[in-house]
Order: C-alpha cells, then structure tokens, then sequence
C-alpha cells in the first residue's frame, strides 16, 4: 500500500558564520542575562540582607561577596 | 460612515477565520488585565504588601523570557489553532480554580502567585501563537491591518479589562471577579475553536534548539528583516524600558508622586491605543514605511520631550506621543518581519519578536533601575531618546534601510 504521508520537508541548512554567531547572540542574550541576574538575586537576597543586617549592628563591612549585593542591588523585585 | 471606517480600519476582520481569532484576543486580553487587577487587590488585601504584588505581576511576566522558543517551535510544527486552544483551557482552569478558592475562604497568597505564574505560561503560549496565526489567515496586503487590530486588543483590553471588573470586584467581590474572568476564556475559546484546524507543517527531523537556531538562521539570511529586528531590539532597549524610570522622574523632575506616575503610564497607554487604531489603516508599503520612519523619530523624540518638561500636563503629553510613537513602531515592524516571513518560520519569527524584544526590555529595565540614581532618570530618558532617534536617522541611509522604510521594494528574494 502506498503511504499518503507529506513527503519529509528538507529544511535549509545552515551556514555558521561570525555574523550570525554576533546576531544570535545579540538576539538571545538580553533574556538569557535578564533571566540569570532575577534567578541569581532570588538565590543568593535573603543572604545578602542577613549579611547587611549583621554587618549594621556590628559596624563593620558586609561578610558577603560584593557581586551578591551587586546582583540583588540590580534586581528591582529582591 | 460606520462603514468606510471598518472598510479602512477594520479590512482584516471581513476575513471571518481572522475575526474568530482578533475576538478570541480581545476576549482574552480583557480577561488577563481583569486578572491582574483582581489578584492585586486580593494579594493587597490579605498581606498588606506591595512586595507581593509585584511578586505575582512578575510570576505572569516571567515565562516571556522562557517559553516563546519553545512554543515558537511547536507552532511551527503542531495546528496552531490547537495551540492556542489548549492555552485558553488552561486559563479557564486556572482562573476557576481562584474562583473556587476565592468563594471558599481557603485562597492563600502563595497560591495566587503559583496561578498567576500558570497564566503568565499561557500568556506566553498566546502572544507569538495568536501573531503567527493572524499572519497565515488573511493575504500579506492585509498582514499590517491584522496585526495593527491585534495590537489594538492589547491596548484596549487594558482599559476594558479593569473597566469591566471593578465595579464587580466592588458590589460581588473577588470570586465575582474572577467568574468574570472565567467567562471571558470561556469566549476566547469558543471563538478559537470556530476557526478551521490550521494543517501543521511536514516535520523537519530537528530537535527543538536547532529548530529555534534555524528560524534564527533564517532571519539572519534575510537583510531587511535582519536589520528590522535589530532596530525593534534597539527600540525596546532605549525607548521601551522605561518602567523603572518614569517613577523616579515623576518624583523627582515633575513632583508629582506616585499620582504622576500613575498619570505618564495613562498617557503612554492612550496614546498607544489611538495609534494602533490609526496604524491599523494605512495600506501601502510606502505609506507603511513613512509611518515607521516618523513613528521611530517620534518614539525617540517624545521621550526627549518628556525628558525636559517640568510640567506634569506637558508630561502625560509627551508620554502619549511616546506611547502612540512605541506602539506604532512595534506594530508596524513586526508587520514588517511577518510579511517578508514564510508559513512555516512564522511561529519562530513570531517568538523571536517576544523572546528578543521582550529580553531586551527586561534587562534594561534591571540596568535602568540600577542605575537611574547615580546618573538620573532625566538624564538616561534623554540620551536614550536621542540615541534613537538618530539610529532611525542613519538606518534610513543604506540600501536595506530603505527597504524596511518602505522607500524602496523589498527583493522577491527575501520574500521566499
């Protein structure tokens, strides 16, 4: 019996460039970076805010690394 | 007179397969912003904290950054019509079970966020679903009025949906609310299912990231939706992002509060509605394209305005031209990338527009937000401004620019 199945679409093959590697990237990266800095706040805020908490009442520097408070500073919701 | 101004604005909707479809939208974009304003006041109401408000908006806006790859693949593999029916049953399930739990005194605000994160999903599965749909059912001439009334439900529902569900929210409370909103998806489904199966598209034998990366590829490949994507991406980045900027303005350069942040978001959302009824009738690629060029000066150039005014009438002003300039851009360039695209890279076009875009709108708004206090929220609304006008400016200059603005054809090449 013959199969009234579609024939199998052949799809364009794709040619890797340096332009289009600087294109995807320019397309998928914002989300991506977006994506990890709420992730990475969300992760590491309630950390951060002990830290600063301890850090107010003795009067010292924050016993956390700077990148933590830098991500949690930049994220608006932590 | 009713009819030469649905013949000019409304052409797309004498395609009924279209109407189902720009009615589905309107009856589910209604019900979402009915969603948002009745979770906010029920989060309000039992936790006193704005933190969580912000927590469940962010939950249903979340999954933008995630599922539109995934769903723009599947879109351009399964019926799309089936797509988008199954994302409005799950809205219908979940918008029923806050009203159950609502009626039943057992809601709890964890479980308003988890269900505002399901919606957030669904809305996610829509967008690029509804603007790949709407691009395979009426002929390519017609592609601009189509997607201009889709974006019009957009705008409109954020006034109809809240119109429609405040007064119930007041005399029957939140479980009235949400019925309502159950009713509306109820409506978006029905209309969904009126339109014909949409025949899926033969299968390619790819995995799902190389599918996305191809319809990336197939972007690249194509010079005037190439550079019409990066200018959308650069437009969202500098005009669009400015969520986290207005309320630190409106305090500090108009002195104004919170009400005059509350009022430059009314501007911006007004002069967006006007503009995507106005966009909806222009006919022509020329004209199409003399509309993209003073919408992209004026996007960039409203916001300058606002940028110097002191006054908060002058400034609800601006926001409406920035609003109407925003929304006219978006429109009109995604019309333009949708046009040039086949039938089978429309779902992955589709969610590049939702994926890319809204990525880049997210991000700067966190950089925004980072650093409007060093540096100003007047001061960043004004480079960024500038800086786009004058990228509308120079991209009218080389041959495949003009070719997006419409002063020149686009090559048949591209159109295959």
């Amino acid at each position: 019996m013959i199969s009234q199945q579609p024939a199998p679409h052949v799809p364009e093959p794709v040619r890797m460039s340096a332009g289009l590697l600087a294109f995807v990237a320019v397309m998928v990266a914002p989300a991506i970076i977006a994506t990890a800095i709420v992730t990475t706040a969300w992760a590491v805020s309630d950390e951060v805010y002990a830290a600063e908490r301890v850090a107010a009442s003795t009067g010292g520097p924050p016993p956390v690394a700077a990148w933590k408070s830098a991500v949690v500073g930049i994220c608006p919701i932590h | 007179m009713l009819k030469n101004f649905t013949a000019r604005f409304g052409v797309a909707l004498q395609y009924p397969e279209f109407r189902w479809l720009w009615m589905a939208n309107a009856s589910s974009q209604a019900a979402s912003w009915a969603l948002i304003v009745t979770r906010g006041f029920l989060i309000y109401h039992q936790s006193g904290s704005s933190f969580y408000v912000g927590l469940s908006t962010f939950a249903a806006m979340g999954p933008m950054l995630v599922v539109p790859p995934i769903i723009g693949v599947l879109a351009d593999r399964m019926d799309r019509r089936r797509i988008l029916s199954m994302a409005y049953l799950l809205d219908i399930a979940q918008s029923l079970a806050l009203m159950i739990l609502a009626a039943t005194g057992l809601i709890e605000v964890w479980m308003i966020i988890a269900l505002s994160f399901v919606n957030g999903v669904s809305r996610a599965t829509q967008l690029p679903t509804s603007q790949a749909l709407a691009a395979s059912l009426v002929p390519r001439e017609r592609l601009l009025n189509a997607l201009s009334l889709n974006a019009s439900t957009q705008h409109g529902s954020r006034l109809i949906g809240p119109g429609i569900v405040t007064p119930i929210l007041a005399v029957g409370g939140a479980p009235a609310a949400f019925g309502v909103a159950v009713i509306l998806y109820v409506i978006a489904l029905w209309q969904a299912r009126s339109m014909s199966p949409q025949p899926p598209q033969p299968a390619t034998g790819r995995g799902f990231i190389e599918d996305f990366f191809s319809g990336l590829a197939y972007v690249y490949d194509r010079p005037v939706m190439r550079l019409m994507l990066v200018i959308l991406v650069a437009h969202c980045g500098l005009t669009m992002a400015f969520e986290s900027l207005l309320p630190g303005f409106a305090h500090n350069r108009l002195g104004a509060g919170e009400a005059g942040f509350g009022w430059l978001m009314m501007g911006v959302g007004s002069g967006a509605f006007i503009a995507s009824i106005f966009v909806s009738g222009l006919n022509t690629h020329r004209g199409r394209g003399t509309a993209l060029i003073i919408t992209g000066l004026l996007s960039g150039l409203g916001q300058v305005m606002l940028s110097l005014t002191t006054s908060l009438a002058v400034g609800v002003f601006a926001a409406a031209i920035m609003g109407g300039a925003q929304a006219g851009f978006m429109t009109m360039g995604q019309a333009v990338t949708q046009s040039i695209a086949t039938n089978e890279y429309r779902g992955r076009i589709a969610s590049i527009n939702s994926f890319s875009l809204g990525g880049m709108m997210a991000l700067m708004n966190l950089f925004n937000g980072s650093i409007a206090d060093t540096f100003g929220a007047q001061e960043l609304l004004l480079i960024y401004g500038l800086t786009f006008a004058a990228i509308v400016a120079l991209t009218i200059l080389p041959v495949t620019g003009r070719q997006v603005y419409g002063r020149r054809a686009i090559p048949e090449a591209q159109l295959a």
